[in-house]
């Protein structure tokens, strides 16, 4: 039997796994349905077991219901697993080294009985926070090797999170947290609203507008150094920033001219271009992929719909026909599909727009869903929504086959904006 | 006149993170985090209360934010001049509101709002501040756009009538400041608004 043993130290783990070629488990269920999984009690197993139920595409099997706990491959009883109809299993256990604590963890074909990849991480004194780190990381591994597709485990999300005092009083937090909610650092405190962050595509910074001096101006920030500059704050309203792929431009909604209009700012000589010139207010622009175009918010109709226009300028073209409120906007990695919300009937829900073949598939079935942005692999959504009157963050399948719920305990959230894949400089 | 408060966010560097972090940069991005922050100046207006911290790559929030006095009662109930001016009042309607996605106004407001331009041309040193308000549903950008219509549709009714443009201040903030919390038409319909204040 060829056993292929995959060792990944942590400080080569980006290079080496990308240029393993391993034995490939088969899904036959597709992404359609969650795939069974079990990964076995470890430290970190936790993390990494809901990493893969929050992407939607497991169905991790409940520790509760092992009939065994294996730490490694020498210890599989496959005749537990396969009782269970789990095909792949993760097991992992903590060795002591001289050169500090090691986590071994094995990926197993239950039904072939074999080693899948082999992972080996130094962790140090394996504190909450390392662990933590470690396990976002073995989920990325765990998902490329059995999807193909990169994993947004490691990945964070910015938002807005509230609290209402007494006399009419708030206090806005902009924070980011782990992708599942966890790890949330506050990056801002204000007596002010705040909204609409967004992610530069190096994931360093953060674009967003602050009411600090009683208008909507937008801000840039720095997210590992706390350093802020107030960006625009041209007469009217500052709002809707976007950051182009390249990093050089900001797309912003501005009313310097009298009327709610697309501007981009480069970044460099902090000079504005007019984009949209029409009677409508125009809003919430979104870059694709590729930077060539930008879809936005517009209702020069009378109602407000989506379309685009070349990141050049041009005519726009209009996106959405089917119902009476389209608004938010955000590209898919691929530039294929484009979710927005869609308000219909009093109900207020997200959707995902087939670009080409203009195919809308709505995917919440809640009745007050806000800010959907895409995570960076295209292959989830987050957005926020209501619950018990308290700002919640779920995550769908783009797909629409899976919604589950973040884990943000007893706080108010708004605005979630999904990071880039945060690499090395 | 303006008092700026200054908010120094100073860095702390969260001991036992930068041995910790140095490994991890490499596979997991980020390299900033096991530095101390730089010592940071903030600048902020008199009217509301800001703080910057920052992320780093493990959890903890490098910063310490100082407590300072946060005077946005003020923002709430602006100073209201308009009542001693020139001997002469304006309309004590200063609340205006809407229709679902609407910016007319129509019916008795209309007439109200005429008061106002009459007591503004009589008054041309007076300033009115038109804030424009939306209810919770939906997009908040495009809130925020639907309240600064709604505002321009006031500051439209006004220059109609004859009142200089130079005294009116436009501004928006969407649905983020509702009057009621509720969550449905009810409340809805208190917070699709224009609030007309006249500040000194």
């Amino acid at each position: 039997m060829k056993q292929l043993v995959v060792l990944c130290w942590f400080w080569v783990l980006g290079s080496l796994s990308g240029s393993v070629s391993a034995l490939e488990i088969t899904i036959t269920q597709g992404n359609e349905a969650a795939l069974p999984i079990a990964v076995a009690p470890f430290a970190g197993s936790g993390i990494i077991s809901n990493d893969l139920r929050l992407s939607g595409e497991f169905a991790p099997l409940s520790q509760k219901k092992m009939l065994s706990r294996p730490t490694q491959i020498s210890e599989v009883n496959y005749t537990d697993w396969r009782l269970l109809q789990v095909p792949t299993l993760l097991v992992g256990r903590m060795v002591s080294k001289p050169e500090g604590k090691q986590l071994e963890v094995q990926l197993i074909n239950v039904y072939r009985q074999q080693l899948i990849a082999h992972y080996r991480f130094s962790v140090g004194n394996a504190n909450a926070k390392r662990m933590r780190k470690v396990a976002h990381t073995i989920s990325n591994l765990v998902y490329k090797k059995l999807t193909g597709a990169d994993g947004v485990f490691s990945t964070h999300v910015a938002y807005v999170s509230v609290v209402n005092h007494k006399n009419r009083k708030r206090t806005y937090t902009l924070e980011i947290a782990d992708f599942d909610g966890k790890n949330a650092q506050v990056l801002l405190t204000s007596s002010a609203p705040l909204l609409s962050p967004s992610w530069s595509p190096d994931g360093r910074k953060l674009a967003y507008v602050s009411f600090e001096n009683r208008r909507s101006e937008v801000w840039v920030q720095e997210v590992y150094t706390g350093k802020r500059t107030k960006l625009a704050s041209f007469k009217g309203k500052n709002s809707a920033p976007a950051w182009s792929p390249d990093g050089r431009k900001l797309a912003l909604s501005l009313s310097r001219d009298g009327n709610s209009e697309i501007y981009l700012m480069d970044l460099k000589k902090k000079t504005i271009q007019r984009l949209t010139r029409n009677r409508g207010a125009d809003t919430e622009p979104a870059w694709s992929p590729d930077g060539k175009r930008i879809a936005f918010l517009s209702d020069r109709s009378g109602r407000p719909q989506i379309y685009q226009v070349n990141a050049t300028g041009g005519r726009a073209e209009r996106l959405t026909f089917k119902g009476r409120y389209n608004t938010t906007p955000d590209w898919s990695a691929d530039g294929k599909r484009i979710t927005f919300l869609q308000g219909d009937a009093g109900r207020y829900r997200i959707a995902v727009l087939d670009v080409e073949s203009g195919v809308v598939r709505l995917l919440s079935n809640n009745r007050q869903d806000e800010s959907p942005s895409f995570a960076p692999n295209g292959r989830l959504i987050v957005y926020a929504t209501q619950q018990n009157n308290r700002g919640i963050l779920e995550i769908s399948s783009a797909d629409g086959g899976s919604v589950q719920r973040l884990s943000l305990p007893g706080k108010d959230v708004r605005e979630p904006a999904w990071s880039p894949f945060l690499r090395t400089k | 006149m303006k008092r700026v408060a200054i908010v120094a966010v100073l860095g702390m560097l969260v001991s036992g993170c930068s041995s910790l972090n140095e490994s991890l940069n490499g596979a997991l991005g980020g390299d900033s985090s096991g530095e101390p922050a730089d010592v940071e100046v903030i600048e902020i207006s008199e009217m509301e209360s800001v703080s910057a911290g920052s992320a780093t790559q493990d959890g903890a929030v490098e910063g310490e934010q100082v407590a300072f006095e946060n005077q946005m009662q003020q923002a709430d109930a602006p100073m209201d001049m308009a009542q001693s001016a020139n001997g002469l009042s304006a309309p004590a309607q200063r609340l205006f509101f809407f229709g679902f996605d609407s910016s007319s106004i129509t019916g008795e407001d209309l007439s109200v709002v005429q008061a106002h331009a009459a007591y503004l041309i009589n008054n041309p040193v007076m300033i009115v501040r038109l804030e424009g308000h939306a209810d919770e549903r939906g997009s908040r950008e495009y809130n925020l756009a639907l309240g600064e219509r709604r505002a321009q549709t006031m500051s439209d009714l006004l220059i109609a009538e004859g009142v200089n443009n130079g005294q009116i201040e436009i501004l928006s903030y969407g649905e983020e400041k509702p009057l009621e919390m509720g969550h449905e038409e009810a409340f809805w319909a208190q917070n699709r608004r224009v609030e007309l204040t006249y500040p000194q």
